[in-house]
Formats: structure tokens, sequence, C-alpha cells
């Protein structure tokens, strides 16, 4: 049994990913164990799955704070290790502090230096048979989503794509969200806005968001290729998915 | 005035040599370090100077030499001390480049007087700080600056009781306002009762609605006779219970008052220094503040708040702080840009902090680790992320 532990820097990329496995799982094979740690205590969060013919096993464990993600992958390498893990995923935004502090916009220097700075991090501990692979999403997990137009007539009616091109000037079929939008989650809550909603990250509401999509809004942006970002990702699965079967 | 910059030694070639050298300071600053690299006495070498300042007589200290830097929006004060034997070697005062006041061993010197435009020849006793004994407000306002610095320089004890055993007789809950100490730093409840005389109901507020962002869900505080306290062995008259107070608080998910005396340590700490900061921010002019062990027996979500609550009030009272810390959450939610990195060799300390190393705080930042991480993998050293072997 392959046994592969995914760190989420909140709580709405670890809904994301949830749904995402199930779908490319079609919920087969696999179990899967939702955790997010607050101060240095991990509890549980919903919800659990297992299908009894499982042979992979994912554990989401969100941590809470994006520079939380490599320090808390760091400090229990070993112990992930022992426990049979032989697979970590990082997963947070390059949206962050420490990128607005250099530049209020999106530059590929910056955001490279950043992907680069991680992964040397993660040379620093990590050991054969283990492998850990960072995953940022450009420039929030929200962009994803983004890439995703289908979902949001999903959500409401009148949110169809000619709609928002009216209102918010811009063709989600047409636009890249991970090269257009420095800060998604705006743009995302614009969208909203339009349906007297705001975004506001709450579980209920990206519960109730992320559970409108299925794998055909999975596989129309992985073909669209308008976020690589969440492509490379998705990709990742469908390779874990195939040896699963 | 604040304090910008700080070198200190005493005792040299003995064997209780102790050095710093250089240490900057911006408006906040969490020195961190790991245990006995001189946290705790870099923040008493800053108290000492300004106890040296503020107080008149003789020096209460045997040996120290200080190099210090203070500057307000006007001007860039260079004050250097030298004292051994509890008497002054060198005392000089340097503002915007001038020398202002220049002192020797056998205690005679010159000051500059303001209004004769002159520098007269003056002598002070030896064991005594002429920048202390020659305060004059007419001739030497320049002084000033530095006594009220000195003057509203406050450390705070976090990792010690913050006055949770210390209770206020009858007698002292009159006391004008102007009798409070505010380095009396165990008298929460004549804070509290100042505070109160002063600004009634708004005092009150600003701290339960400081303790309720800690996560305490207090509705009420104030002082009363403690009802379920009993002092043992022979007690003065004047302390007997009926006439003493302390502090207590009700809160929601109670029936009852909780007093001081009966909240954890972690409570009343919090309470305390939000008490007195409170008084210090609405009452006083705030200066340096000095905080010993920030967060010390509080959990994850207290430690943050009470930090962040602290560094947006120093921000907007424009009071600097200077806070020492060991714990983990404090400090993983202070910016780094607020660090200061202590490592000690033998007898001498290094700082390195933003101003100093922006580099090396910049390129930390790519890591993607968190902050105590810089303290835990010596990446301030070595500038690579492999956890250092302890």
């Amino acid at each position: 049994m392959k046994k592969v532990a995914i760190f989420t820097e909140g709580h709405c990329e670890l809904i994301f990913l949830r749904k995402l496995i199930l779908n490319v799982f079609n919920y087969q094979n696999i179990s899967l164990t939702c955790l997010e740690v607050v101060g240095d205590k991990q509890r549980q969060f919903p919800y659990k799955y297992e299908d009894p013919n499982y042979n992979i096993n994912f554990e989401l464990i969100c941590v809470g704070n994006d520079t939380r993600v490599l320090s808390y992958i760091k400090d229990r390498y070993e112990g992930l290790i022992d426990l049979g893990f032989s697979m970590i995923i990082a997963i947070r935004d390059m949206y962050s502090k420490a990128y607005k502090k250099r530049v209020n916009h999106i530059d590929h220097s910056v955001i490279k230096s950043f992907i680069e700075g991680h992964q040397k991090t993660i040379k620093c501990f990590e050991k054969k048979g283990c492998h850990v692979q960072i995953h940022f999403s450009i420039m929030e997990f929200e962009a994803w989503l983004l890439s995703m137009p289908d979902l949001f007539p999903k959500i409401d009616q009148s949110l169809s794509i000619k709609n928002i091109k009216n209102q918010l000037g811009y063709d989600l079929t047409r636009i890249s969200p991970e090269r257009e939008f420095f800060h998604p989650t705006k743009e995302l809550d614009k969208i909203l806005n339009l349906i007297g909603k705001k975004y506001n990250k709450s579980q209920d509401q990206i519960e109730s968001l992320i559970a409108h999509l299925d794998l055909s809004d999975y596989q129309q942006a992985a073909i669209d290729d308008k976020c690589p970002s969440f492509r490379d990702l998705y990709s990742k699965f469908l390779v874990l998915n195939k040896k699963a079967i | 005035m604040r304090l910008d910059k700080i070198t200190y030694s005493e005792f040299i070639n003995q064997p209780n040599e102790w050095k710093i050298k250089n240490f900057s300071f911006g408006e906040i600053n969490l020195i961190v370090g790991q245990n006995a690299v001189g946290k705790t006495r870099t923040l008493n070498v800053i108290n000492g100077l300004a106890i040296l300042l503020s107080r008149k007589g003789e020096i209460p200290f045997r040996e120290g030499n200080y190099q210090v830097n203070f500057s307000d929006k006007k001007e860039d004060y260079e004050y250097r001390l030298k004292y051994k034997d509890k008497c002054v070697l060198r005392e000089k005062l340097i503002i915007n480049s001038v020398t202002y006041l220049d002192r020797k061993e056998d205690g005679k010197g010159e000051i500059f007087f303001k209004k004769e435009n002159k520098f007269f020849d003056f002598q002070t006793p030896k064991n005594e700080v002429a920048a202390v004994a020659r305060r004059d407000n007419l001739q030497h306002p320049y002084l000033e600056k530095i006594y009220r610095w000195a003057d509203k320089c406050v450390k705070y004890l976090f990792g010690e009781k913050m006055g949770k055993d210390t209770l206020l007789i009858h007698s002292e809950i009159g006391e004008p306002i102007s009798n409070i100490n505010i380095k009396d730093t165990d008298k929460a409840v004549k804070f509290f009762l100042a505070g109160y005389k002063k600004y009634k109901e708004d005092f009150n507020k600003e701290i339960i609605n400081d303790m309720n962002k800690l996560g305490y869900n207090i509705e009420d505080l104030n002082t009363k006779t403690p009802e379920k306290l009993s002092l043992m062995g022979k007690v003065p008259s004047e302390m007997l219970v009926s006439k003493i107070q302390e502090l207590y608080v009700l809160e929601s998910d109670l029936n009852g008052e909780t007093y001081q005396h009966e909240m954890s340590q972690g409570m009343f700490r919090a309470l305390s220094l939000l008490i007195q900061l409170n008084f210090l921010f609405l009452v006083e002019k705030p200066g340096t503040i000095l905080i010993d062990d920030m967060g010390e027996g509080l959990d994850y979500k207290r430690s943050t708040q009470l930090i962040k609550i602290l560094i947006d009030k120093a921000k907007k009272y424009k009071a600097q702080l200077i806070m020492t810390t060991n714990d983990q959450f404090v400090m993983n939610s202070v910016p780094i840009e607020h660090w200061f990195i202590l490592k000690r060799e033998g007898s001498r300390c290094y700082g390195y902090n933003y101003r100093t190393s922006k580099k090396m705080f910049d390129n930390f930042e790519l890591t993607g680790l968190n902050n105590f991480d810089l303290l835990t993998t010596d990446f301030y050293l070595t500038g690579n992320t492999k956890n250092t072997e302890r």
C-alpha cells in the first residue's frame, strides 16, 4: 500500500484537494483522512473516506499558515517515513506577505526564486525513498477555480461566462487566471458579488463551492492549460490513479 | 526619544567579562536566541542605563561602559558613560555631532549653558552621573530628553508573577496619579484604579476588549475586597482582608467573580500587562517598553493574539517595544523584520537583525520555512536550512 501525505496551507486548499482526489480516483482504491493543525495539535477535519479495497492511503493535513507548510513537513519528515509514507506533497499559494514585500504584481523571476528557494529547503532534509514535492498555486488556489468557468453557472445561473464578461470585463474561457490575476481571491469575490454574495473563505462556503465541481471541470481545466500549476498537480494524481488500478 | 544603538561592556579581562557591540533597534524588536545567549541580560543592560539616567545620587552598579545612540525627529544623541567601582571615569554627550557635555574622572568637565550660549566648567561628585546631577531645564534642556527616555523606560518580567500576589491597601486607593511609579510593575491593581479614575469606563472597556481578543470572555473588570481570601500568620491591622483590594473579572461562562489570586498565572500575566500598558499608552507618554519572556505561559492562540495587540498599540502610540522570547508561537507571529537574533561566543554577544543583515533575512523568506526555523537551522549563520545538531 502506498501512503501519500499532502500538506496544505489552509482549509480551502484541503477541501479542494479532497474533492479532486475523490473525483480523480472515482472513490475507488483509496482511503482518505483529513486533519488540521491548531497550535501544536492535530485534530480531525471533515471528512474521512475509505474504499474497502484501498491500496493508496492519502492523509491531507491543513497546517493553517503558508510558511508553516514546509516547516511542518521538515520537523515531521523522519516520523512520516517511519509511518510508511513514501510521497509528500506540499501545497501553498505564491501570493504571500514575503512575495508582496518584493513586488506587487506577477513577476516570473520572483516566482522562480521562491520555487527554487523552497526546492533548496526540501533538498536539505529529503532522503531517498520519500520524495517531497512542492506545488505552488499561482498566485492563489482561487486561480484554479477561475480556470474552471463551468463552475460559475452551477453556483448561480446568472453567473454565465457572458454575464461575467459584461460585468467584469474578462472572458473566463479565454484568459489565464494564473497570468492575469495577481490576487485571484479578489476576482472570485467580485464574481460572487454579482449575485450579492461575498467570498469569505469560510469552511461552509468553500464546501458549497467545491461541491459543484466534478471530474469534467478538472479535465477541461487541464486541457485548456490556463493554470499550468493546476495541470501539473492534476497530472500527478492521474499517474497515481493509473498505478492504483 | 528612541534607543537606536547600544554598545556595552563590563569587567573587561575578568572572568565575568560581558560585551555587546552595536546592537541596533527599531520601533518593534523581538530578541530571540538559544538559551543563555544573553537575551535577558541585554534587556537588563538597557534597563540599567535607564536606572542610571533617571535616578539622582550614587551610581547603584559596580562597573559598566556604555556607548548609546538615541534619536527623535529632530536630533541624534550619542551618550557615553564609563564607570568603575561606582565612580564615573568618563561621560560625554554629543548632539548632532556637537559635544554638549564632557566630563572626566575627577568629576570636572564642560557643559553647554543654553541661556548664555556658552560652555562653562563644572564639577560633579565622582560617584554621580552628570547628565542627571546637572538637570536644569533652563540651562541644559537637552538633558531632559534623555532623562525622559530613562524615566519612561519600563521593564516587565512576563515570565514572573506580574503582581499576582500584590494586593492594594485601602490607604493607597486615593493616591493621585502623579504618585504612580510606572516602574512598579507588580502593582497591577494600583494601575487599574489610577487608569479607571482618569478615564472611567473607557479604560475598563479597552482592557476588557483586549482580553476578549485573547479569548478570555470577560464582561466586567474591577477591584473589590476579596470575599474568599484569608491571610496566613500574624497580619498587621492595615493588611486585614477587609482593608485590601484585588482585581476581579466576571467571565461570561461563570456565575461568580474570578479574583486575581484565583486566576491562572497565564491569564493574570496577560491582564496585568494589558492594564499596565494601557495605562502607559493612555495616561503617560510611553517610551521604551522592555518585556522579558514574552508569551510565557500562554497557549498558541493567546500568545499570538497578545503579540499582535502589543505591536498594534506600540505602533499607534509610537512606543518602542523591545521584547525577548523563547516562545515558538511568538516568534512565528512576529515578522522577521522585527527580529533581533542574539548569538554569543564566550563573553561577546553578536546581534543580527533586518537592518544589519537584510540580504540574509530576505533570502530566508525564499526558503518557505517559518520564522522559528531561522533559529533552529542556524540559517542566519550558514545560509542553509539543514537542522542544527544540538
